[in-house]
């Protein structure tokens, strides 16, 4: 109400100058718009290179935490393969580190079979080969693609009669570096 | 021309807005991943906590079963006297340092503790009755000798 009576009241030519001055500052913020595009832009491409290079780390975060939880478990298994042996030995009445001293105690390695129970450990020579898996998704020697896992058992008779040191080591490469993962348990000989 | 005026800022706004949300979906998909690399480690800790358990149990078991010649080594009363030296567990004498704990005129509760080579410790306490009843064995494995807050205990009980 006070501006149009103002409005009103105010000459025409006197209303000039500043209808120009209006349109002189409207000039003045015409580049506002690119400018503030371009600023837009730039946050926006800040905030996508930031989250999809946070995005491309994770993932390859999370393939090699799959990749470790698969190595322990490929651990656990050969350590429980050893256990069983044991205790099948003691059950058959042999020897209680039969078919495992042999292939395992000595300077090489041994590779385990889990797929083979009743003589799954095999000696590795020089070097042990990588494990298989099959089509079932079991992990072996005989059968289906190479994966990057190989597993050697080290076996380290500290009595020949009453204690034996069991080492369970995996090892994987992951773009290039080497990763390992051991486990060790000193297995006695309480069922004789 | 006060239309324009309110208009004034709103790409800037939006775009703010727009990375606001994006960055919220990294910051979730971070925190996933960070919870696998914390299940990863707790993983392998606990392998190290029960393997190192199991080497308790299995050196308990070996002790009191075949014993030294003369059954168990282990207490079974507040009269019994095991012997002090000369019981192996990993390569470590077990008997220097165990503590026989809870006596009374029936049973007694031994406590050891050795050290795994591959890492980690283990804490045995055998419970045992004078008059041939129950043994109770109760092996505490620890997926580090030092104390840490990603350490993890694991234990195993056997009962016969």
């Amino acid at each position: 109400m006070k501006n149009n009576k103002e409005f009103t009241s105010t000459p025409f030519l006197t209303r000039l100058p500043l209808a120009t001055h209006k349109v002189r500052r409207d000039e003045r913020c015409r580049g506002f718009t690119l400018i503030e595009t371009l600023v837009g832009i730039a946050i926006l491409l800040l905030a996508v290179t930031g989250t999809l290079t946070t995005v491309a780390t994770n993932l390859s975060f999370s393939s090699s935490v799959r990749e470790e939880v698969t190595a322990f478990f490929l651990a656990s298994e050969a350590m429980e393969v050893i256990r069983n042996t044991r205790d099948n030995n003691s059950l058959e009445g042999n020897p209680w580190l039969q078919g495992i001293q042999g292939n395992c105690g000595g300077s090489s390695a041994c590779i385990v079979d889990a797929t083979k129970i009743g003589d799954p450990t095999t000696s590795c020579g020089t070097e042990c080969p990588n494990l298989q898996l099959n089509s079932a998704g079991v992990y072996q020697y005989s059968q289906g693609a190479e994966t990057p896992f190989r597993r050697e058992v080290r076996v380290n008779v500290i009595h020949p009669a009453k204690e034996a040191m069991v080492e369970v080591s995996v090892f994987w490469k992951r773009r290039g570096i080497e990763k390992s993962f051991s486990i060790t348990e000193n297995i006695l000989n309480w069922q004789n | 021309m006060r239309r324009t005026y309110t208009q004034k800022g709103y790409v800037l706004l939006l775009s703010v807005l727009i990375s606001g949300i994006i960055l919220a979906i990294g910051v979730g998909i971070a925190n996933i991943t960070i919870k696998g690399l914390i299940l990863a480690s707790t993983g392998k800790n606990s392998q190290y906590a029960f393997y190192a358990a199991d080497s308790g149990g299995e050196c308990a078991l070996y002790w009191d079963i075949n014993g030294d010649g003369s059954g168990s080594v282990f207490a079974t009363s507040s009269e019994s006297t095991p012997p002090t030296s000369g019981i192996e567990c990993s390569e470590q004498d077990i008997a220097e340092s165990w503590n026989v704990i809870d006596t009374t005129p029936t049973t007694a509760t031994t406590v050891f503790v050795f050290n795994i080579t591959g890492g980690g410790c283990t804490q045995v306490f055998v419970k045992k009755t004078n008059s041939g009843g129950n043994t109770d064995l109760e092996a505490h494995g620890l997926s580090s000798c030092l104390e840490s807050a990603r350490r993890v205990e694991r234990v195993l009980k056997v009962s016969y």
